[in-house]
């Protein structure tokens, strides 16, 4: 029987569209639905046929000429890639791979692996792909309908503060309707900002100075898109502010929508990344009626903390793949580095990708990427922080001297005995109490904690909500 | 100074937000607060540019005020970022040790159960990882403590007995902090239960404690647990003291502690408890006696049964008080019996003793409800017994017919390898035409797995079932066929005329497909069967042709006609047909 291949669920995990797959490719095994299991000679075909719904079973494949990003063919009506015959096939592989026959592949498979051998050949010998069609018609359609919205807003943002008592229902009402307008208008990030603003008027126990403050700060964010916005739309930039800012602002503001081609033109791109998750997030935003998810990566080389994010709507969910978690560290040959501000987010071809079996000195480099003091870090987010459209939030890893408690509040200490406030965002589950755990066992070795800095509006206070906790030997992941 | 009156301005702003701006223009504080910041401005530049926004706020007009105020309110947004402090005075207390932890599941994964826990999704996800044994992750922790208090039962003991366990002992102080042993109830008895499965020595004494003060819930989960981390004899002392309480459930409970037990007084106090009217207590004894490792508990349980026999011979058991009593007396006679047989046949050790002879003896009796207890034990004892399948063959043949439908039902349930010399019985079995309709159906279910070697017989007693008036039978004969495939050929004319009498088995419209692939004789049979006046059959000719799919390429215009048919199922699958016809499905 040959060696085993190099696979491993973590393998699997990565490759799965989504978890749901993998529980279903667990199901077919624990149905034993594979049949005729084999692996060619070379080791880099797994084949087999998996009995599904359909009358014949389904002929399942699994190229694995590059085994960390495995190519899975199957002649099943899955929508979903890779279906969970292929995840199937590959997990009775890291099993029982004695109980696999040898076989080769047939010459149909060969000429597959083939054609994509020379399309990815193709891609790299191509050069710089076509310049991207521009249809300026639409564009400057799209462009007027955001200068009636941004007008729109100004009115409604100068109504709003004019006659006080923004709060009350009749006028969250009008506000909700007038927040759908913006949607209709091309300015989603607006939208948003109103919906959560609406969202703050009617939460039920909260404080009156802690919500005056969180409207204050909304109401704040919306008049500098009204000032900004068109100043986007002319395509001009402020004195005092860079051309990366302004980029990255018009993603907001705009809404628009960066096209990896795009990002590369205006070099928004970085090659050879070597990136490692910390922690892996899924927020279910009301005020966008989105699922984000989003894995914290940072960058081996220099300790960046990056951010690949999937936005996922109530609506239609299922249609969007979710943003994969990473347990290996990868290698990404080339990625467009979105323009933002201290956590940029990253995306990158699948092909690009390449996964490597994490090792203790994985931990150790990121350990030591740290930053050993707050101070710096607290610098770099209030540079953030003056640009009005930037996020009121950065993650960041931070090397704590000792997390302990001061009356119920959980706290984080430098070595310089600069003091943090650790603290939940969400209310139905507690990452801080996760922290209290992990400070229980870490707490010693001076960990390294990721956390997403925040200011609280009410006291007007920078806090901590911890990600995850990690020493040169251990990482603890302590959210969902 | 700066910084408060900064902070203070801030907080103008927000008190201003819910006024309205057109308060903020000629607001008196607000102009204290503006020149207050004038003369801090001369000393420090950066604040004569708040100064200017602050007095172009108050010297506004009604019309002007909106615009001017939310440049204030961007400016203090700023001001309020630079301003953002960190700190907490006060004395740091370092973290009690925990541990150790770990977070090895994908997040993904982690998520998914974290739902199942809170009850937001079905718990298929949270049962599948207990069963991987993969549950042991940091982050379930809050959403598996909660999960204790589930009204989910299933959920709530998976928690207990296996995500909590693998977490390991860094859980134990959260469980101990909310464990209640005078007041307890359900959630707490879990957590006793975890405790018990993560650390046996802190869990016997917690257990003792919740025997001797806990509430009724928590005694309850402490006889359940002291077998397991209690000392030698421990259990079956408690147990014998207990068993005897005013409450069913810790009755219940004592007898299950009983379960390591190695005295005879446990022993027989076991088989006393079979001789309740409760169930509860009697399934409680079964289950204890299965596993009780007293030397000599078959051998006590066989004497019972030759006791029970004897009294069942005795006439009428001597009665005192006329027919009645002794009907009573005989009743109870033979519930005994049964509670007996069935604890003898839930004994892993009696695969090799005397008992295996006495249960195929006791199928010969009188009774058919012993009879169907000596069947149900000796299902339980498995093929490797050598005795099991021949008794079960007789059973099958048995003139009642719960006794032949359990025969039948623990034959299915084995390996087709192991319950071939049962076939050639079973086949005599399904040609007698006294045999009920549901023996016939399951014996028919496990037929297609012994076509190598019985093939022919089996389908020359299956002919006559196609023909038969039984539609249950005739079902199940379908169903067969349609498992065996191409080796059925030779039935096809059979089932092809028996749709043309007007029966069809709506649920098997492969059967075609699978006993003749390229359809030769099928196809065209389905298709004149289109032209039937019975909606049924044409329903189901249709559906066999979709089958095909496009194989049937030649019914395609008649099948393009039914798109009108009058009946809405024969359209329906007329469009379904179609489809398939044209490889769209």
């Amino acid at each position: 029987m040959p060696a085993t291949l190099s696979l491993s669920e973590d393998t699997i995990q990565r490759l799965a569209p989504d978890s749901g797959a993998v529980a279903a490719a667990r199901g077919l095994l624990k149905k034993n639905s594979f049949l005729d299991a084999a692996v060619s000679a070379d080791q880099t075909w797994l084949l087999g046929r998996c009995k599904g719904s359909g009358k014949q079973p389904y002929e399942v494949s699994v190229d694995m000429a590059d085994p960390s990003s495995p190519t899975c063919r199957c002649n099943c009506p899955s929508r979903k890639f890779p279906c969970k015959h292929g995840l199937g096939l590959m997990l009775l592989y890291l099993q029982s791979a004695d109980t696999f026959s040898q076989r080769e592949p047939a010459d149909e498979l060969l000429a597959k692996r083939d054609k994509k051998t020379a399309r990815e050949q193709k891609k790299v010998e191509g050069g710089e792909p076509a310049p991207r069609k521009v249809n300026r018609a639409a564009l400057a359609k799209k462009a007027s309908a955001q200068r009636d919205g941004l007008d729109l807003l100004e009115k409604l943002v100068v109504d709003l503060v004019s006659g006080g008592q923004w709060f009350e229902e009749t006028r969250l009402d009008k506000l909700e309707r007038q927040a759908k307008q913006l949607g209709d208008s091309y300015l989603p990030g607006a939208m948003y900002v109103l919906n959560r603003l609406i969202l703050t008027g009617r939460e039920e126990g909260l404080a009156d100075d802690e919500r005056m403050a969180r409207a204050s700060d909304l109401i704040g964010h919306l008049w500098a898109t009204v000032q900004k916005g068109r100043n986007y739309l002319d395509e001009k930039i402020a004195g005092d502010e860079s051309q990366a800012e302004a980029d990255a602002a018009v993603e907001d503001v705009l809404g628009k929508v960066w096209q990896l081609t795009e990002l590369k033109e205006k070099n928004y791109w970085r090659t050879s990344l070597s990136l490692l998750e910390l922690a892996y997030e899924r927020i279910d935003d009301a005020a966008r009626q989105q699922r984000i998810e989003t894995s914290h990566l940072i960058e081996l080389g220099d300790g960046t903390i990056y951010q690949a994010i999937t936005y996922r709507p109530f609506k239609g969910m299922k249609q969007i793949a979710e943003q994969p978690s990473f347990t290996q560290a990868l290698m990404i040959a080339e990625s467009a580095v979105y323009p933002g501000f201290l956590n940029r987010r990253v995306r990158w071809d699948k092909a690009a990708e390449q996964a490597e079996e994490l090792k203790p000195a994985h931990w150790k480099k990121v350990y030591a990427l740290a930053r050993p003091e707050f101070k710096t870090a607290l610098e770099a987010f209030r540079q953030q922080l003056k640009h009005p459209l930037a996020p009121r939030e950065a993650v960041l890893l931070l090397r704590c001297e000792r997390i302990g408690k001061i009356g119920d509040a959980v706290v984080l200490e430098d070595a310089a005995g600069m003091r943090i406030e650790a603290v939940d965002q969400r209310k139905d589950y507690s990452n801080t109490a996760n922290l209290v755990r992990a400070a229980g066992m870490l707490g010693k070795d001076r960990p390294a904690l990721l956390v997403r800095l925040i200011v609280r509006p009410a006291t007007n206070t920078i806090a901590a909500y911890p990600l995850a906790a990690l020493t040169a030997k251990h990482h603890l992941r302590l959210g969902l | 100074m700066s910084r408060e009156q900064l902070l203070g301005l801030a907080a103008d702003v927000d008190r201003l937000l819910a006024a309205g701006a057109t308060a903020a223009a000629g607001h008196d504080g607000l102009a204290r607060r503006g020149r207050t910041l004038r003369e801090l401005g001369q000393k420090v530049a950066a604040l004569a540019s708040v100064a200017d926004t602050v007095e172009r706020v108050v010297s506004s007009s009604p019309s002007e005020a909106g615009r001017v105020f939310l440049d204030l309110v961007v400016m203090t947004r700023q001001i309020r970022g630079s301003l953002a402090a960190v700190g907490v005075e006060g004395t740091l207390q370092t973290m009690e040790a925990s541990g150790p932890w770990q977070t090895p599941m994908p997040t993904r994964e982690v998520n998914n159960i974290h739902e199942s826990l809170m009850g937001e999704s079905s718990s298929s996800d949270l049962h599948d990882a207990a069963e991987r044994q993969v549950a042991g992750d940091l982050r379930l922790l809050p959403s598996a403590l909660a999960a204790l208090e589930s009204k989910k039962l299933s959920i709530a003991d998976t928690v207990a007995d296996n995500v909590l366990p693998a977490v390991g002992c860094g859980v134990l102080p959260d469980l101990l902090n909310k464990l209640d042993i005078p007041k307890g109830k359900a959630a707490d008895a879990r957590r006793l239960r975890a405790i018990c499965k993560i650390d046996s020595d802190l869990g016997a004494d917690l257990v003792r404690k919740a025997l001797s003060e806990g509430s009724p819930a928590m005694k309850i989960q402490a006889l359940e647990c002291l077998p397991d981390v209690g000392q030698p004899g421990e259990a079956e002392k408690t147990g014998l003291a207990m068993w005897k309480e005013k409450k069913k459930e810790v009755r219940v409970a004592a007898l299950r502690a009983l379960r390591k037990a190695t005295g005879d007084e446990s022993l027989e106090v076991l088989i006393q408890a079979l001789r309740d009217d409760d169930w509860q207590i009697i399934q409680a004894a079964q289950q204890s006696l299965a596993e009780l490792p007293h030397a000599k508990t078959t051998e006590r349980l066989l004497y019972e049964v030759e006791q029970g026999l004897t009294a069942l011979l005795s006439p009428a058991s001597k009665p005192k008080k006329g027919a009645t009593n002794a009907e009573k007396a005989r009743e109870a006679a033979l519930g005994m019996l049964q509670h007996v047989i069935a604890a003898l046949g839930n004994r892993k050790e009696v695969k090799n003793s005397p008992a295996v002879k006495t249960l195929s003896d006791l199928r010969h009796h009188a009774e058919p409800v012993i009879r169907l207890h000596a069947v149900f034990a000796l299902a339980k004892l498995g093929p490797e017994v050598k005795e099991v399948v021949p008794a079960l063959i007789e059973a099958a043949a048995d003139a009642d017919l719960h006794v032949a439908e359990a025969a039948v039902n623990a034959l299915s349930g084995m390996p087709p390898d192991k319950r071939e010399t049962a076939i050639p019985a079973l086949l005599e079995r399904i040609a007698d035409s006294k045999c009920h309709q549901h023996t016939v159906y399951n014996i028919l279910r496990m037929l297609p797995a012994h076509m190598p070697r019985f093939g022919d017989k089996i389908l020359e007693r299956m002919r006559p079932l196609l023909k038969g008036k039984d539609d249950y039978v005739r079902s199940g004969a379908h169903y067969a066929l349609s498992a065996i495939g191409p080796a059925a050929r030779k039935l096809l004319p059979e089932i092809l005329e028996a749709i043309k009498t007007g029966w069809v088995c709506l649920n098997c419209n492969e059967i075609f497909v699978n006993i003749e692939p390229e359809g030769t004789t099928a196809i065209p049979t389905l298709i004149d069967l289109l032209k039937e006046r019975n909606r049924q059959v044409r329903a189901y000719a249709l559906q066999g042709l979709a089958s095909y799919g496009p194989k049937a390429q030649v019914a395609e215009p008649l099948v393009a006609q039914l798109l009108k048919d009058r009946d809405g199922t024969v359209k329906y699958n007329a469009e379904r047909t179609l489809a398939a016809i044209k490889g769209e499905m």
